[in-house]
Parts: C-alpha cells; structure tokens; sequence
C-alpha cells in the first residue's frame, strides 16, 4: 500500500486557490491525470466508445434474429467474403457472449460507477479529491488492458468466447468444447480480471473517500442520494468482486494449467476424454452469482441515485422518505447477497434451497418498492419541470417498475422454470439494464454536463434523443416479453428451425428495425454531447438551482481542489427544498447559513 | 486571482482511524472474501469428492508445523519492528524487519523443497501421481493437487508481494514518519500470516472421515 498516499500529503504541499501547482502538460493534466474529474471525464468518453461497441454487436444479433443467413449489411462482406457476408453460426454466440460482456463490464459500470461516481462524489461531498488520487488514475487505466482483451479476442484462433456472459463451466473451460473456447475465453478472463482490479481499487478509495473526506458539517444523513448510492455500490463491490476474482483465476489454471476445480469427473468430449477431472461445474455457477447477481445491483443502484437527485431537483421538492431510501438502498444490497441461487433453478439444486432462494428474492420487491412510492411521493402535488434529466429519470422510474415487475415472474421457482433461458429475461434484463441504467445514465449526463464543461446540452435535442429512445426502446424490448412467454429460447442462432417459432419471425423482424433506429438514434446524443462542448449554451454555476453540494464550487466548472481557498461548510441536507427561509423556487442551497435557530442546532 | 499559499484544510471526518489505515483494512477485507472464496471452494470441493488422498500421506505435517512457527516468528519480528519505529529507534526497526525477510524467505524456501518433492511424485494437477507403496494413479489426487498448489501458491505470492514492500523499506532510508508504513505493511504481513493458519489444518491436519 505505498503507493497509495492519501490526499493530505499527495504531493502538493501547498494547493492554490487557482489551477496552479499540478501538471501543465497535456498528457499530464488529460491523460495520466489524478484529478477526478477528468478521470470522470475520462471514463465517460471512453463510454460512447464501448457503448457503440456494444450496440454494433447487439444489431449483429438482432441482424441474425430478423434475417437469418442473409448477408450481414455493409459489414458482412469484410468479415466473412467467403460465404459472402453471413455470419457463421458459430459467431452468433459470440456476438451475445461479447454484447453482455461489454455492455455490463466495458458501459454500465463504468458509466454509473466510474464516470459519475469519480467526477461526483467529491463535489458531493465537499472534498479536494479522491483520497487516493493515483489509485483512482491507475482504476480508470485498468479499463483499457480490459477493452484491448475484449477486442483481440475476435482476431485469436476460434474466435471471441462464446460461451455466454456467464460463462459456465465445463463449456467454457475445456478448449476443445466449442471454437470460442479456445484462445478468446482466455482472453474474456484476462479481460474480466483487469476490469475487476480496476473496480476494487475505485470501490476501496470511494469508500474511504466517502467516510473519511467529508467535510465539516455533511453528516452521513447529509449526503446526496448519488452519493448514498455509489457508497453502497462500492461496500457490495469491494466484498464481492474478490470471489469472482477466485473464480476467475479458479477458471485460467483449469485451462491453461490443467487444474480440474470446474472439470467434472471423466468428462468427454468429441470422443475424447477432457482430463481426469475431480471438480464441480456447478462451482462456477455459485462463485459466478454470488458475485454476478450483487453485480446487477451495481449496475442499477447508483442510478437509482442519480434519479432521485434529479427527481428531486426538478420537482423541487425534498426527497420523501430519504432515510427510507437509504435503508432501501442498503435493504437491496444486504438482501443482493443472499439472492444468487435464483440464477440457477434450472441448474440443479435442493428444492428447499431453491424455496429459500426464492424466499429472499421475493424480500428485495419490499425495498425496490419503497424506493418506488418514495420517488412517486417525491413527485406528487409538484410542479414538475419538464427538462431532459427529468424526463430520462422518469423513463427511468417507469421502465424499472416494468424491469422490477418482471423479475418477481422469475424468482418463482415455478415460473422460472418454464421462462429460463427464455427471451422473457431477455426482456427483463434490458428494462432494468437499458430502461434502468442507462436512461439514469443519460438524465445523470444531461444533468451533470453543465458542471463538467460549464455549457449546457441542447435541451431541444435532448428530448428529442429521449423520445425516440424511449419509444424504440420499448418498441424492441416489450415483444420480448411476448416471444418469452412463448418459448423463444436465447442464444439461438436460428430458433426458426424450430416450427413453433416460425411465425415470430414477423415480430423479430420489427423489433430488428426498432433496434436499428435505437442504434441510429443515439448519433443525436452524440452530436448534442460534442457540438454542446463547443457551442452550448454557458451557464453559471448552477443552472438547475440545485441544493445538493456539487453545485456550489466557486467556479463554473471546479479546477484543481475543486474548493477555491476553504472547503464548505454544510448546515443541511441535500434537498430541503422549499424549507423555511428558501427562495421563491424553493432553492436553499447546503451551504446557505442557517436560517432559524433550530436549524442551528439540527 | 491570489496567490496565497492556502492551508491544507481538507479535513479527515469519520471514525478516528487514519485515512491510509482505513483503505488497508477495507483492503484486507476484500482479501478475506478472495480467501474466503478459495477456501469455500476447497471445502466444497473436498467434501464432494468421493475420494481424496490422506493428507498425512501426501503431506508431512512435521514440516508444515515448522513452518507455521517460522511464519508465527516472522510476526513476532514485524511487531517488534512497528514497536521500534513507533519509539523512533529506525535502525532497531531495520533489524527486525530484516529479520521478517529472513524469516518470510525461509518459508518460502520450506514450500519450494515441499513442491519439488510433490513435483517428484508427479503430483501437480493432471500430473501421473505415483506415490511409493500405490501402483496406480491415486483417485482424488487430481483436485487435490488442484486445491493445494492454487491456494498454498496464491499465499505464497502473497508473501512475495510482502518481501517486496519490506526490501523497499529496509533499502530506502527509514525516517520516524515512516512509522505509519511500516504498521500497514505489518497488517498485510499479520493477514497473510493468518490465512496460513487456516490452509495449515485445512491441507495438513485435517483426516479424512473413516470410510
């Protein structure tokens, strides 16, 4: 741990109120820098990158889906001009294996966790940086070894994994099982592992940051949902990360060291024996869900954050139930680890686990449903603003009603048994994943902009991204439910084989072409994001009138120290809006003195 | 704008722990689930298998006590260390953390002669395992093999990565400051020490149940 100093002695002995005394350079001031909010900006950017990555895979998939063995557009004839330009049906499974890959570990949690976590929490929370700003530069460049594996592992022999997202054992540990367990699963581990460290060194310093830099007066009953949520986020991170780690090391010596903790008893394959064997595949799967499922709580809790901040602002009303929330947040997380057998149902297990599964996983509707009434309490009887962030965050309240509300069907044994491996998960995945986190992540990037870059995005483009997003985005995801209900499997590449599923090609098909507009929709967030860089809008300071601490730093957008001469000083909490002694909106910023004598006291 | 130097004012809030001192303790809390997942997963592993070797066979737990006193001793010395340096005595710190190394090398010596021997019954995994007194391939042996060298090889590498950070603070010159450091690289040094004394019974003493 030396080379971790926190940051009261991180080498600037005297930080002045301007942007003096830290790297002037390009590459040190927007490369390698430890300032975290340009590594939030960092990570952001790098997220448009991976995230048209990751749709261009999806529209692979949907291609597949829509138009079976017709040639792929434009792309199809460059990669495969032998059977002049369709895809093999060995690549199918690795557009689905990548797609998941990169959507959950190269765009949401990087979006939610790195962008926002590292350019927010310490604004949130009053502090001059991260504690330990080189931990934070060295978490962001960990991604980037992750996106080179990621993307080399197309080019290897036999392709990138295919073997799903979760990649179960002994699929994907014996080399001679499919193509893509060849060379590309190794990659996917190595892969992974990076992300891994780059998560567990952020997850280690927000925690610290957050309990040990607030500064005077922001209690931990002060602090903003956001950073409320990536607090809890970080906790259910750092402790259940390191058993994937184990996992996935578990999973690189069974293939490249001839180890056999996944590797079933004389196990055959192609004729073959696949080695002595002595190990449990089921193994895989638990230490797989133990950290995958706490994992879908990271990718969706610190939206539910950035919502409620947003919410919040714009109906300019106190958050309702604020304790409650945080207790929700800290209920879904508790109860997030004890969940993870409802991933494997199907896979074998005693039925009185399976009820104690289900059991728990039924608790987690009580909170998500708090944090639900909360965010309608919060909205009613208010004068609602209707601007881009609200907008997204109410796509984001309603689309994880429906994304929450599937899930119930399947933490039913019963009913989970008939819709696994269904395109009914398919469904529910993507409402809380697309519809949840990455609508937060839009309204959080509507949001935040102004205090990064000092311009605001064109609202008038902003509503329009959102309103073509939210419809193509149901138009592709609510048919899933359909398609689900009847049977259509997952990770197929040509269902249509099959004649029960013939007559939902119709549906694919429209559900292709909605996809593909999502895909293209998207260029206007794009275009909004770079063209706002240069010629938004400026504003000032705070151009949502907000309460909540980030908004009050002494420049437009903060320099080095984020603070000026003084850290603040912070008298209540984030969202006492309309409290006695506020302005007409209803502003009373944190930092405003007291008004009363028993705010004094509060 | 001025150019006043500014106070360093960002205040340290929270529980009275030191921030460094809080990050190495969530740090090594992260660590007790990696562990904690590898030996979950070796009593998964042991418990369902329908055979394992008999530990007092392929392991000599004569040679595992000495070097559980060895790792205990080089604990000793890291808390001497840390009680040197807190009296500002660096030089007695060196001393001890110079035996630490000592002590922490000869461990790993003890495990390389262990594995070399493992090695020269092929025993690693897929290896053929041809113990003296058996004529065939040992069942079990495999995911023994399996379960032992990753967990006693990953304490190791531990131990690597503590030997490392005390050559760095044995050759770089000690101040009292350093105090801190050298308390938060014995915490790291205690922990490894600690998942020994759980791999130790759990590979070593451990019998199997009579048939």
């Amino acid at each position: 741990m030396t080379t971790a100093s926190p940051a009261l002695d991180h080498g600037h002995a005297s930080p002045h109120a301007d942007d003096h005394g830290h790297p002037r350079t390009f590459i040190g001031k927007y490369i390698f820098s430890r300032d975290h909010k340009v590594i939030g900006i960092q990570f952001l950017i790098t997220v448009f990158f991976t995230l048209a990555l990751g749709g261009l895979l999806a529209l692979g998939v949907r291609w597949q889906l829509a138009y079976p063995w017709k040639p792929f557009p434009i792309l199809g004839e460059l990669l495969w001009p032998e059977s002049g330009g369709v895809m093999p049906a060995e690549f199918y499974p690795m557009l689905t294996t990548m797609h998941a890959s990169v959507m959950i570990f190269l765009v949401v949690i990087p979006a939610l966790t790195g962008a926002f976590g590292n350019f927010v929490i310490p604004l949130q929370i009053g502090a001059r940086d991260m504690a330990f700003p080189t931990m934070n530069m060295l978490s962001y460049w960990f991604m980037w070894p992750a996106l080179a594996f990621f993307g080399m592992s197309f080019f290897v022999e036999g392709g990138a994994a295919a073997s799903g997202w979760t990649s179960y054992a002994p699929l994907s540990t014996v080399s001679q099982a499919a193509p893509g367990s060849m060379a590309g699963q190794t990659y996917w581990l190595y892969g992974l592992l990076c992300v891994g460290i780059s998560s567990l060194l952020g997850s280690i310093n927000y925690i610290t940051t957050i309990v040990k830099l607030r500064t005077k007066g922001m209690k931990f009953f002060r602090m903003p949902m956001t950073t409320w949520s990536l607090f809890i986020t970080a906790i259910l991170q750092a402790f259940a990360l390191p058993v994937l780690t184990a996992a996935l090391i578990f999973q690189v010596l069974d293939r490249e060291m001839g180890t056999a903790f996944f590797l079933p008893t004389d196990l055959s394959i192609n004729n073959e024996s696949a080695g002595i064997g002595g190990g449990h595949p089921l193994l895989w799967q638990h230490m797989f869900w133990f950290y995958s499922h706490p994992a879908v709580y990271i990718m969706i809790l610190p939206a539910m954050g950035v919502v409620s901040d947003i919410l919040c602002t714009f109906a300019r009303k106190p958050l309702f139930g604020y304790k409650p929330m945080v207790l929700a947040i800290c209920g879904i997380a508790g109860l997030g680890f004890i969940v993870w057998g409802h991933h494997m149902f199907q896979s074998g297990m005693n039925p009185a686990l399976g009820m104690t599964f289900m059991t728990s996983t039924m608790l987690i509707a009580l909170p998500s449903a708090v944090k639900t009434f909360n965010w309608l309490g919060t909205l009613w009887g208010s004068k609602i603003q209707w601007t881009t962030p609200m907008l997204n965050a109410l796509s984001f309240v309603s689309m994880f009603v429906i994304g929450g509300l599937s899930g119930l069907f399947m933490a039913a044994t019963t009913v989970d048994i008939f819709i696994h491996d269904t395109y009914f998960i398919v469904a529910h995945i993507h409402y809380v994943l697309f519809g949840g986190s990455l609508f937060g992540f839009f309204g959080g990037l509507y949001y935040w902009f102004p205090k990064m870059f000092g311009r605001q995005m064109s609202e008038f483009w902003g509503k329009v991204h959102f309103l073509g997003s939210f419809i193509f985005f149901n138009l592709v995801f609510f048919p899933m439910h359909i398609l689900g209900m009847g049977g259509f499997p997952r990770r197929y590449a040509d269902p249509y084989w099959f004649d029960t599923w013939k007559e939902t090609l119709g549906m694919n098909r429209m559900m292709t072409v909605c996809a593909i507009f999502l895909g293209l929709w998207q260029i206007i967030l794009v275009l909004n994001f770079v063209l706002s860089l240069f010629m938004g809008r400026k504003t000032d300071g705070n151009p949502w009138r907000s309460n909540s601490l980030e908004w009050m730093t002494p420049k437009v957008t903060p320099g080095h120290g984020n603070w000026g001469e003084k850290t603040p000083e912070v008298f209540r909490g984030p969202f006492e809006y309309g409290a006695p002694g506020c302005e007409d909106d209803g502003y009373l910023p944190q930092t405003a003195p007291p008004v009363s004598a028993s705010e004094s006291h509060g | 704008m001025t150019t006043v130097p500014l106070p360093l004012d960002q205040v340290e809030t929270g529980p009275p722990i030191p921030t460094s001192k809080f990050a190495v303790w969530l740090f090594l809390a992260t660590e007790v689930m990696f562990f904690g997942a590898f030996i979950g997963a070796y009593i998964v592993l042991r418990a369902g298998s329908p055979a394992w070797p008999d530990p007092a066979e392929v392991l000599s737990p004569l040679i595992g006590t000495i070097n559980t006193v060895v790792l205990l001793g080089s604990s000793v010395t890291v808390v001497l260390a840390h009680a040197a340096a807190s009296r500002k005595d660096m030089a007695k710190a060196k001393t001890y953390i110079l035996f630490t190394i000592i002590l922490g090398l000869a461990f790993l010596a003890v495990k390389a002669f262990e594995y070399n021997g493992k090695f020269s019954h092929g025993i690693w995994p897929s290896g053929p395992a041809t113990l003296p007194g058996h004529e065939h391939y040992l069942p079990g042996m495999n995911i023994f093999a399996s379960c032992y060298f990753t967990l006693t090889g990953f304490h190791a590498l531990h131990m690597v990565g503590g030997i490392i950070v005390w050559f760095y603070l044995l050759f770089r010159p000690l101040r009292p400051e350093h105090e801190r450091t050298v308390e938060l690289t014995g915490l790291y040094w205690h922990f490894v020490d600690l998942v020994w004394i759980f791999l130790f019974p759990l590979f070593y003493l451990l019998p199997n149940p009579p048939a």
